[in-house]
């Protein structure tokens, strides 16, 4: 992971341009701190030696024909996505790598000379009003095409064509599902309602999925990626919702006296953990999409909230004040076997546990913001993430290499995403304020 | 003997006057007020409020909290004392309690304090002998708090409302 964790900041322009502000940030806030503070980063990451992968080099050819009204968007697309990938790692065609090239695109010597290992180009035409492409994926060691592969879209679709080119790209290089079809569910306010809105794992194509012109919170989603589970308190009490996104049919699953809140589906969605206050207290139960209770989990005096399944389906992250104020504890599906995880910050609150299974993200208050943090199953090897505004809500994306999460370092609460160690941290959203995000699985086209 | 008979005679009069004399016309009063020193005893009930309009929501004040805790203060017991006096006098009203959060904690356990938040205000009125069914609570967590800089602003979002539902 050191190796990558370098190579990330020399090489991708977009994770440098994220880390200068961050660096800055350090320096006006704690002069004498800041290579204490990335050096805290990298130490404790590389401490458990968490390293996932080496990414792949890789070159994206300008699409062709260069004056096509979709080619130059489509290869922006796509080389955005592969530059927000942490599989592989994109050759700029600047003038150095032309000189090397010869300025021959297809010289296979010189693209090897340059360390690349794989060339994509492709080419776009509009036939009877349907945006075409054709894409063909080079291994530039054995000099030959390995892939090709057609698209075909709606031309105002043509986002969605790049991405399905990438995600192949992921597919087909490293076995892996790609992420760049998923989408974020979060809350939007908008003219001082609170409604669920999706978009592109990127922040582009923005839709209401609520017009309730009310309170809604937590939007989850199911692990098909076909229905979205949320609190609304459109009928005068928090409760548990459910949009089917296909059919748009919304139905009533949990209206229980109190909070029907923080629903979490588990990961072969036969049950959603979630919060409610039926028996006068916060506790943790499970229902099943029909919205019966199965069994009360959490047995204690506490508040117990914010539930997050393993991957395997066997055990659960949540939040408890038993030990006098909200921390992360991990207890198995039956409630039995609870064992503290975090001993840290005055607030410790909204886990969520990586699709790899190996790491649970959080977020822990000190001086009165908070910030997001991951740490090993086992309790060690915390890593601090951010550094900057107030962020909360931390979700993983389904291949557990980026993490979505709000902050209110721009002055209000907006939609960021960055990778799992904490660079490249943007924001995705712009609006009067959009929090509580989620991300959806793989979403099949 | 005779003495005694015109007594006795004297006596039966006073008594059948008292009981059988008509009663001059009175003003009908209205019902006393519940003493302030005995309020466990049940007042005489008028159909409407004490001072005959109906509880508006200015009668029923709110509490506020301290920073991350339920804990009914002192000064806060006492307004939920004026507001169970209201309750008990008006016993057609019915109230919602909304539990508030201010915007430093996070959404999801926020929701669960506002929630222990409006049931502390809600257990403490109960014993004092408001009838449970005419309180429903709720809590919006921080979700209708402002944005604040000062600890003069983030105090007054840590509160319980007190909302007729009905009377």
């Amino acid at each position: 992971m050191g190796a990558l964790h370098m190579r990330s900041k020399e090489f991708k322009t977009i994770t440098s341009i994220s880390i200068i502000p961050m660096v800055f940030s350090m320096i006006l806030l704690c002069p004498g701190g800041i290579s204490f503070a990335q050096t805290e980063i990298t130490a404790k990451i590389t401490k458990g030696a968490v390293k996932y992968l080496e990414a792949l080099e890789m070159a994206v050819i300008d699409f062709s024909p260069k004056e096509s009204e979709y080619a130059p968007n489509i290869t922006q697309v796509v080389r955005d996505d592969l530059n927000y990938s942490l599989y592989f790692r994109l050759a700029e065609l600047d003038s150095f790598v032309l000189a090397i090239l010869g300025n021959d695109l297809y010289n296979m010597d010189g693209w090897r000379e340059l360390g690349v290992q794989y060339l994509l180009e492709g080419s776009v035409k509009i036939e009877e009003n349907k945006l075409n492409a054709e894409i063909n994926l080079m291994d530039v060691l054995r000099k030959r095409v390995i892939l090709t592969k057609r698209y075909s879209t709606d031309p105002k679709s043509y986002r969605s064509l790049a991405h399905a080119i990438a995600d192949d790209m992921v597919l087909n290089l490293t076995g892996q599902k790609g992420i760049f079809s998923t989408k974020i569910a979060y809350v939007c306010i908008n003219a001082g309602h609170k409604e669920i809105y999706v978009c592109d794992y990127d922040g582009y194509n923005p839709y209401p999925v609520t017009k309730d012109k009310s309170i809604n919170l937590s939007p989850v989603w199911s692990p098909g990626g076909d229905k979205l589970v949320y609190t609304s308190y459109k009928k005068g009490n928090p409760d548990l919702w459910m949009t089917d996104l296909k059919s748009s049919q919304v139905t009533l699953l949990s209206s229980q006296a109190g909070l029907n809140t923080a629903p979490a589906w588990s990961p072969d969605g036969k049950f959603l953990a979630l919060t409610m206050t039926r028996d006068k207290n916060a506790e943790v139960y499970l229902i099943n999409p029909e919205g019966e209770i199965i069994r009360r989990l959490t047995n204690s005096w506490s508040i117990d909230s914010s539930p997050t399944w393993s991957p395997n389906g066997r055990e659960m992250a949540f939040t408890s004040d038993r030990s006098g104020s909200p921390q992360v504890f991990v207890m198995d599906v039956e409630g039995a076997n609870v064992r503290r995880l975090t001993y840290q910050g005055d607030w410790t609150d909204s886990p969520c546990w990586s699709p790899r299974g190996d790491r649970i993200a959080f977020v822990s208050r000190q001086n009165w913001k908070f910030d997001i943090y991951t740490i090993d199953i086992t309790g060690e090897n915390l890593a601090r993430l951010t550094y900057e505004g107030s962020n909360e809500n931390p979700r993983w994306s389904p291949d557990g290499l980026h993490i979505v999460f709000s902050s209110n370092r721009s002055g209000r609460h907006e939609v960021y995403t960055m990778n799992w160690d904490g660079s490249n941290q943007k924001p995705i959203t712009n609006g009067e304020g959009d929090y509580n995000p989620s991300w959806s699985p793989p979403l099949g086209e | 003997m005779r003495k005694a008979s015109i007594l006795l005679v004297g006596f039966l009069v006073l008594v059948l006057l008292t009981f059988c004399a008509k009663k001059p016309p009175v003003v009908e009063e209205k019902p006393k007020p519940p003493e302030v020193t005995q309020p466990e005893q049940p007042p005489e009930i008028p159909k409407e409020g004490v001072e005959g309009k109906l509880v508006t929501q200015k009668d029923l004040q709110p509490i506020y909290f301290n920073f991350d805790k339920y804990d009914l203060r002192p000064g806060d017991r006492e307004i939920l004392n004026l507001n169970a006096k209201v309750l008990k006098e008006n016993p057609n009203v019915k109230i919602r309690i909304e539990g508030n959060c201010d915007e430093r904690g996070t959404v999801e356990y926020n929701l669960a304090l506002g929630d222990r938040r409006a049931r502390a205000a809600m257990d403490y009125l109960v014993n004092l002998g408001v009838t449970p069914g005419r309180i429903s609570i709720i809590s919006y967590g921080k979700e209708r708090c402002k944005h604040c800089y000062n600890e003069e602003c983030w105090s007054k979002d840590r509160r319980d409302d007190f909302m007729i539902v009905s009377q």
